[in-house]
């Protein structure tokens, strides 16, 4: 076998395994965070300055993830920038990624008794450059400000300086 | 705290909803669909525009580069018989003024002959020991001096530099070492048609040498023997670059009639002594 063939069968079958296990993937990240969204629906979050009337403790909150692209998306984005238009093989990794980081910041506010989390931005990174120069790996930053009511940030205080 | 919801978003608004794999399948047809378009248009452009290029351009171009290696005493033998039948053929095949051939002999144990820019012609010793006879030989050399004469060496290579470089520009690469990646002195692919019109060429000027094709038109049924005999198994480099389908045959044989080229001599002997030459 010449070593183009070779090359040409090993790419196609890096495709196939990246697809199959990278498809999975991402289907059981989707079912988790749809899961978990459902569960911290309770406590919103949403990017207005002005906090509500009330005594309030106010806290940084965050959520960080970063996650790759598999190889199949990889490529996928490659055809897709030659012709130009949206690289809907990297919507699906971003998308994951800001959900799930609003959802570890949410978890975190959860975690102090937060009852709102305001003012929430995202920062966005690739912190990976594969081959070619195209992306490999994102960085999603969520964070806000969350409001705890007076009574539970002491309480939660209480928990933290006991533990 | 009433008034604030986070509702569960829809799904697939911020996704695509056309599935990774069509998409894939669409892009990538369309892809390769335009490299091969553009391969080909690169490649007809590169090769009609160095054609345009003076023979003794080309051979200035060729001397930049890697020189092949002096003669060894040892096939001094050798190189002097090669050079006499080259010498005859030139005399015999119209090559344009100013068009010299070099002929380089390689003791090597590899069933290839090639021409290259600058009028360069290599042979190898593995092709020279299955070779029956003299006229076997001269028609081998004028084969490839017929390349030469069409300048088929620095069509193939200006095809090569327009395609490489085409489809990197395209792809969004550059590299300004054009000639560099060409190998001046490397082999050449040529075409079909190519190699047909060497062939008809190479024939007539072997036919004007010796008056006869005997031994000739043998020389290809020798090779389309031992290629069929290797089968699959054979990995000869003079087989991937010179295909010798019965096409070709058929073709050449066909020159032989329309032409009423004879076969009444037989074809000449190889000199005594020439397989200690080697």
């Amino acid at each position: 076998m010449s070593g183009g063939s070779f090359q040409l069968i090993y790419v196609i079958g890096l495709l196939i395994v990246a697809y199959l296990i990278g498809s999975y993937r991402e289907k059981r990240h989707y079912q988790s965070i749809i899961k978990r969204e459902h569960a911290l629906n309770s406590l919103p979050a949403v990017n207005l300055k002005t906090a509500p009337k009330g005594h309030f403790q106010h806290e940084l909150v965050m959520g960080n993830v970063t996650i790759s692209v598999d190889y199949f998306k990889r490529f996928l984005a490659l055809l897709h920038a030659f012709f130009g238009g949206p690289i809907t093989s990297y919507e699906t990794l971003l998308d994951r990624s800001r959900r799930e980081a609003l959802l570890r910041m949410k978890e975190m506010a959860k975690e102090k008794h937060a009852a709102l989390v305001l003012n929430v931005k995202y920062e966005t990174v690739s912190i990976f450059k594969g081959s070619g120069k195209s992306i490999g790996s994102v960085e999603v930053l969520a964070y806000g400000t969350a409001l705890i009511p007076s009574s539970q940030a002491v309480a939660s205080n209480v928990a933290t300086t006991t533990q | 705290m009433n008034s604030y919801h986070n509702p569960q978003p829809k799904e697939g608004i911020n996704t695509s909803h056309a599935h990774p794999l069509v998409t894939f399948i669409k892009l990538f047809s369309v892809i390769t669909v335009v490299l091969v378009v553009s391969a080909w248009l690169f490649g007809r452009s590169g090769a009609w525009l160095a054609s345009l290029i003076p023979y003794q351009q080309e051979v200035s171009i060729s001397e930049l580069y890697e020189k092949p290696e002096a003669i060894d005493p040892d096939y001094q033998a050798i190189q002097d018989y090669l050079e006499s039948i080259v010498s005859g053929l030139e005399a015999n095949m119209d090559l344009p003024e100013g068009m010299h051939i070099s002929i380089h002999y390689e003791s090597e144990k590899v069933e290839n002959a090639y021409a290259t820019l600058g009028g360069h012609i290599f042979i190898y010793r593995g092709l020279l020991e299955i070779l029956p006879n003299e006229n076997s030989l001269a028609m081998l050399l004028a084969h490839e001096m017929a390349h030469v004469k069409l300048r088929h060496p620095i069509r193939a290579a200006g095809q090569n530099i327009a395609i490489q470089t085409g489809i990197k520009y395209l792809l969004g690469y550059s590299n300004s070492d054009l000639l560099g990646q060409a190998g001046l002195y490397t082999q050449l692919h040529f075409s079909r048609s190519m190699e047909s019109a060497a062939d008809k060429e190479g024939l007539e000027g072997v036919y004007k040498l010796y008056r006869t094709v005997s031994g000739a038109t043998e020389l290809f049924d020798t090779l389309h023997k031992i290629s069929v005999k290797n089968g699959s198994d054979d990995t000869s480099p003079f087989f991937s670059t010179h295909p010798l389908d019965e096409k070709r045959i058929k073709d050449l044989k066909q020159v032989v009639d329309d032409e009423s080229l004879s076969s009444d001599f037989e074809a000449k002997g190889l000199p005594e002594g020439f397989a200690n030459w080697l």
